[in-house]
C-alpha cells in the first residue's frame, strides 16, 4: 500500500485513506485440474497447461527503492513576476518546502536584462544637434533602440519614421554612436575618464565610411558567379605556386651569391693583411663563418679552408719572425716552425713535394683521392659533362700538390657556372611566362 | 523590480544550466489553413489536431446555420452539409467562424475552463494589425484568458529546430512563405511568399487526371470494391443516396481532398535532375526518352488504379518554374507568367537583409510545413537555393520526423510559452483592460 500513500502524499492529501472507494481487484483464482485416471502423468503432462519447452527468465520489477520519510508534495501555486509591473499572477507546480512561505523571488526574473540606451535632457540635446537629424527622429531612434536591445539589422527593418528619409543601417549606427559619445563627453570630460571609460569612448567612435566600404566589399564578395569563385580558386592556387617557387628561386640566388662572394679586402685591394699567420687565421675564420650561413655547403668550405690554413702554416713557416704567440693558431705554427730542422723554401717545397698538412691523416693515400668532391648526385653527372664540354679530362693524371689545387679550383668555378646557367634559364622562363601574359592582356612589350 | 533578485549583467551570459522550463499549464494555438492545432505549453505534439474546414448544416435565409467542427463532425455523411473553410492565406478571412473553431480545438479535449490558462496562439507574418488586434480582442473577451500572447509562426517553427537565426521556408496548404529571422524577431522587409503550396498542388493533381478523363473517386461513395488489373475500369459498389440526401458539392470536394492528400504522399514526387524536367512529348503519353525512377501505382478509392511515371514530376515541378505549372480551364490556377517559384522568392527574400547577415541566414535554411514532405523536396530546394546564391556556403536544414515537420509552429509555440525566461512577455489581462487591443503591436513584436 505504500505506492499508493505515495501518491496521497505527493498530491498532499490527508486523512484516512477512503479504503471502500478502491476495493482491491478481485485475486486470479488459480485453478488446479486434476488428473483424471487412467491417463500416466507423463501424457497427461503433454496434454492441458504445459510448461514451456524452454525456461523463461522471470521478470522482475526492480527493488522499490528505500526513501526516508514520505514522499516530498507538490502544490498548485501562485507566483508574480518581478520581471512584470503588473502583478499578473501565474500558476505552476511548485514543490512544497520549509522556505515556501517566505517571499521568494521569482528564479527566471534575473534574465529580464535591459540594455543601455542613454537618455538626454533639453539642454543636452543642444550638443546632439545635427542637421540631418531632427530632434524628433532621433529620440525615435533612440526608443527604437531600446525596443530591439540595440539588433541593429532588426531596428532598421522596422524603423519607420513617418515623413523621414529612407536611412541605412550605418546612418543608424552612425547616429546613435555619435549621440551616445557626445553625451559621454559632455557628462564627463575626456580628460576626467577613467580607464574604462575611454575604452569605451574609443568603442563609440563609429567610422562610418569605413564600415559602409566593409559592406560594399563584402556584399561584392557575396555576390561572386560561380565563374568568379573558380577563377578565384585557380588564381589562389597560382599565387601559392609563385610564392613558393620564388621563395626557391630567391635560396637559389642567396646560394649563388655565396658561391661568388669573397672576403672583402681591405682599401687598397692588396692582400697584405692576410699574409702573417694571424691574417691568414682571421681570413679562415671569416670564411668558415660565411659558410656556415650555408649549411648545404658547408663540408665543402670547411674543408677548402682547411687547405688554406695548411698552406698558410707553410707560408707562415716562410716568413721570418711572422707570427705572433698570441693566438692558437699561430702557437701550432710556431710549433711546426721549431720542429723544422732545415728550412725549405717555398720552391724547395714544391720541388721535393713537402707539404704540412694541419690535421696529418694516418696511412698511404693517393693524392687524387683526396681531391675534395665539390658536388654529388645529379649535379656532379652535369659537371662531367661540363669537362667533357670543355674538353677537360675529369680526373687529372698527374695529381700534384700545384695540380690538385688548380683543379679544385676549377671544380668550383664550374659548379659556379653551373649555377649561374641554372639561374639565368630560370629568370629567362619567368621572363617568357610574364611577357606571355603581358600579350595575353594585350600590352606590348 | 520589486527587489528581491538582481537581474544579470548584460555582459555576462545565462549559463546553460540556468535556462529552463517552467510549466503554468498554457495552452497554445496554431491555426494553420488545412489544420488547427492546440495542446498544451511543454507538449511535444499537438493533444487535438482538428481540419481547418468547418460543415455548416442548414441556415436557409432566417435561421443561422447549425456549425460543426473536428474530424467527426465534418466527415461524416450528412444531407446539406456545406464544407467551408474559414482560414485564407494563412490569415482569418471569415471572423464569425474562427473563433467558434479555436474554442472546439482548445476546449474539446484540452481545458474545460479557458480562463485558467494562459493562451499562447500563432500567426502568419503577414498577418494585418487589424487581424492581430482582434485575435488578441477574441482572446481578451471570448475566451477570457487571464494572459495572452500572439507569435510569429516562423518565428516558432525557427524555435521548434533551436535556431534564432535562420531562413524559414514553410510550404503549408495555402501557400510557400520565406521568412528571414534574426535573433527571433522576423526581418519584416524579406517575409515573401507565393501561392504554391498544399492547395496548388492539388490542383495540379485533379487537372492532370482530368486530362486523362480520371475521376476523382472518395472514400464515402464506395460500399464495397473489388481489386482490378492496372488500368481496368473499376467495379465497386457506390452508396446510393435518396434523393435530398446527397451530400453536397462542397463535401464531395473536401473528401476528395482527403484522397489527393494520399496521392500527394504515395505518388507524386519533385524532380532533382540530372538537368530541368524534360517536356512532355504528348499529353498523357508515357515516354520512356529519360529514366523516371520506375512508375509508381495509386489505387483509387474505387479500386482504379494507374502506374505514374514522369506525370508524378510534372504535377509538382509548377511550385519550382510556374511556367510549367499545368492548366485547365475549370480549374483554378494562379498566373503561370507572373506568379515566383520557390527560388525567385527566396532570392527576393533576402534582398532586403542586411549583408553580415546573409551568410548566417544562409547557413541555417529551414524546411518546414506539411506539404515539405513531397518526396525529394528538400533537395530541389536545395539546389534552387544553390542557383539563387551560388557563392556562400549553404546549409539546409529538414527534420525526417514527419510529425515535427507538420507542427514545427505548434512546436515552438510549445518550446515558447513553457519557458521560464517568457513568462514576463504575456500580455495580461490588467494590461489590456488598461491599453486595449492596440497592445499587441508593443508587446507582440
Ligand atoms: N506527405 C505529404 N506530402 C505532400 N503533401 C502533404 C503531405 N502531408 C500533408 N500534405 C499537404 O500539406 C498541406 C498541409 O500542410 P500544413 O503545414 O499543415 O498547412 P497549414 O499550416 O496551412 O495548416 C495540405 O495541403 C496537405 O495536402
Ligand atoms: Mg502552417
Amino acid at each position: 500500500m505504500s505506492g499508493f500513500q505515495d501518491v496521497r502524499d505527493v498530491m498532499d492529501i490527508t486523512g484516512a485513506p477512503d479504503v471502500t472507494a478502491r476495493p482491491p481487484p478481485p485475486k486470479k483464482q488459480k485453478t488446479i485440474e486434476k488428473r483424471p485416471d487412467g491417463i500416466t502423468r507423463e501424457l497427461y503432462a503433454l496434454l492441458g497447461e504445459n510448461p514451456p519447452p524452454v525456461a523463461i527468465v522471470e521478470t522482475k520489477f526492480k527493488e522499490r527503492p528505500k526513501w526516508m520519510g514520505k514522499a516530498n508534495p507538490w502544490i498548485w501555486k501562485g507566483f508574480e513576476n518581478p520581471a512584470r509591473s503588473d502583478g499578473l499572477t501565474l500558476y505552476h507546480w511548485e514543490r512544497k518546502t520549509e522556505a515556501m512561505d517566505e517571499d521568494l523571488s521569482y528564479r527566471f526574473s534575473k534574465f529580464n536584462v535591459q540594455v543601455d540606451v542613454p537618455t538626454y535632457s533639453d539642454a543636452e540635446y543642444e550638443t546632439l544637434k545635427n542637421d540631418d537629424w531632427s530632434r524628433e527622429e532621433t529620440d525615435y531612434l533612440m526608443n527604437v533602440c531600446r525596443e530591439y536591445d540595440l539588433r541593429f539589422p532588426v531596428i532598421w527593418d522596422r524603423y519607420e519614421f513617418p515623413d523621414g528619409k529612407p536611412r541605412s543601417v550605418e546612418d543608424i549606427k552612425a547616429r546613435y554612436y555619435s549621440v551616445c559619445r557626445s553625451l559621454m563627453e559632455l557628462r564627463t570630460p575626456q580628460n576626467q575618464m577613467s580607464a574604462d571609460e575611454i575604452v569605451m569612448f574609443n568603442l563609440l567612435n563609429f567610422d562610418k565610411e569605413r564600415e559602409v566600404a566593409r559592406k560594399q566589399m563584402a556584399a561584392r564578395q557575396f555576390a561572386r558567379t560561380p565563374e568568379q569563385c573558380r577563377e578565384e580558386e585557380f588564381l589562389l592556387a597560382e599565387l601559392k605556386r609563385i610564392v613558393a617557387n620564388q621563395d626557391k628561386m630567391a635560396e637559389e640566388r642567396k646560394d649563388l651569391f655565396q658561391r661568388l662572394s669573397y672576403p672583402a679586402v681591405s682599401g687598397n685591394g692588396s692582400i697584405s693583411a692576410y699574409t702573417g699567420s694571424q691574417g691568414l687565421a682571421q681570413l679562415r675564420d671569416l670564411m668558415v663563418q660565411n659558410s656556415d650561413k650555408n649549411k648545404r655547403k658547408r663540408s665543402a668550405m670547411v674543408q677548402n679552408s682547411a687547405d688554406i690554413g695548411a698552406a698558410g702554416a707553410g707560408t707562415a713557416a716562410n716568413t721570418p719572425g711572422g707570427g705572433s704567440n698570441a693566438n692558437g693558431g699561430a702557437q701550432r705554427d710556431t710549433q711546426a716552425v721549431k720542429k723544422q730542422v732545415r728550412r725549405l723554401s717555398e720552391e724547395e717545397e714544391l720541388v721535393f713535394g713537402v707539404s704540412m698538412p694541419e690535421k696529418p691523416t694516418t696511412g698511404v693515400k693517393l693524392r687524387s683521392t683526396m681531391i675534395a668532391p665539390s658536388v654529388k648526385g645529379a649535379s656532379a653527372q652535369k659537371m662531367a659533362t661540363a669537362y667533357t664540354q670543355l674538353d677537360i679530362a675529369p680526373r687529372l693524371t698527374m695529381p700534384t700538390i700545384k695540380t690538385v689545387k688548380r683543379f679544385e679550383e676549377l671544380q668550383t668555378s664550374v659548379g659556379a657556372l653551373l649555377d649561374a646557367k641554372k639561374v639565368l634559364e630560370k629568370l629567362e622562363q619567368e621572363a617568357r611566362v610574364l611577357k606571355a601574359q603581358l600579350e595575353a592582356k594585350g600590352i606590348s612589350v | 523590480m520589486s527587489g528581491g533578485m538582481q537581474t544579470l549583467p548584460p555582459t555576462q551570459a545565462p549559463s546553460s544550466v540556468e535556462y529552463g522550463g517552467d510549466e503554468i499549464s498554457a495552452l497554445v494555438l496554431d491555426p494553420g489553413c488545412a489544420w488547427t492545432r492546440a495542446g498544451f505549453a511543454g507538449e511535444d505534439t499537438p493533444k487535438c489536431v482538428i481540419p481547418s474546414s468547418y460543415g455548416a448544416i442548414g441556415g436557409k435565409e432566417d435561421s443561422k446555420p447549425e456549425l460543426v467542427f473536428g474530424d467527426n463532425g465534418i466527415n461524416a455523411i450528412r444531407p446539406g452539409m456545406e464544407i467551408k473553410n474559414p482560414m485564407s492565406d494563412g490569415i482569418v478571412a471569415d471572423w464569425d467562424v474562427a473563433p467558434q473553431l479555436w474554442r472546439h480545438a482548445l476546449t474539446s479535449r484540452l481545458a474545460s475552463n479557458l480562463s485558467e490558462h494562459p493562451l499562447l496562439m500563432t500567426e502568419p507574418a503577414w498577418n494585418p494589425p487589424k487581424n492581430r488586434e482582434k485575435t488578441m480582442e477574441i482572446a481578451f473577451e471570448d475566451f477570457d484568458v487571464p494572459a495572452f500572447y500572439l507569435a510569429k509562426s516562423a518565428v516558432c517553427a525557427s524555435f521548434a529546430s533551436g535556431k534564432a537565426t535562420c531562413l524559414l521556408i514553410d510550404i503549408g496548404a495555402s501557400n510557400v512563405s520565406v521568412t528571414p529571422i534574426h535573433d527571433g524577431f522576423v526581418l519584416r522587409k524579406g517575409v515573401t511568399r507565393t501561392p504554391l503550396g498544399g492547395d496548388f498542388l492539388s490542383n495540379q493533381i485533379r487537372t492532370y487526371l482530368a486530362s486523362i478523363n480520371v475521376p476523382i473517386s472518395a472514400h464515402y461513395q464506395i460500399l464495397s470494391k473489388t481489386a482490378v488489373d492496372v488500368g481496368k475500369p473499376a467495379e465497386a459498389v457506390l452508396r446510393q443516396f435518396a434523393p435530398g440526401q446527397e451530400p453536397t458539392a462542397s463535401y464531395k470536394t473536401y473528401q476528395e481532398e482527403r484522397v489527393l492528400t494520399q496521392f500527394k504522399e504515395c505518388a507524386a514526387q519533385v524532380w532533382n535532375g540530372p538537368g530541368p524536367l524534360p517536356p512532355a512529348t504528348t499529353p498523357g503519353a508515357a515516354d520512356q526518352s529519360f529514366n523516371f525512377g520506375g512508375g509508381r501505382t495509386f489505387e483509387f478509392p474505387d479500386g482504379y488504379n494507374l502506374v505514374f511515371g514522369s506525370e508524378r514530376f510534372r504535377i509538382t515541378e509548377g511550385i519550382f518554374t510556374p511556367r510549367n505549372m499545368l492548366t485547365h480551364p475549370d480549374i483554378p490556377h494562379p498566373d503561370p507568367e507572373t506568379t515566383m517559384g520557390i527560388g525567385s522568392i527566396m532570392a527576393s527574400a533576402l534582398k532586403d537583409v542586411d549583408i553580415e547577415l546573409k551568410g548566417q541566414i544562409l547557413n541555417n535554411v529551414l524546411v518546414t510545413g506539411g506539404a515539405s514532405l513531397l518526396m525529394g523536396l528538400t533537395d530541389r530546394v536545395n539546389s534552387e537555393l544553390g542557383v539563387a546564391f551560388p557563392g556562400p556556403r549553404l546549409r539546409i536544414t529538414a527534420t525526417g520526423n514527419p510529425v515535427e515537420r507538420k507542427y514545427a509552429g505548434w512546436l515552438g509555440g510549445s518550446i515558447l510559452a513553457s519557458l521560464g525566461s517568457f513568462h514576463q512577455l504575456w500580455v495580461s489581462r490588467k494590461e489590456y483592460d488598461e491599453h486595449g487591443p492596440g497592445i499587441v503591436e508593443k508587446r507582440c513584436k
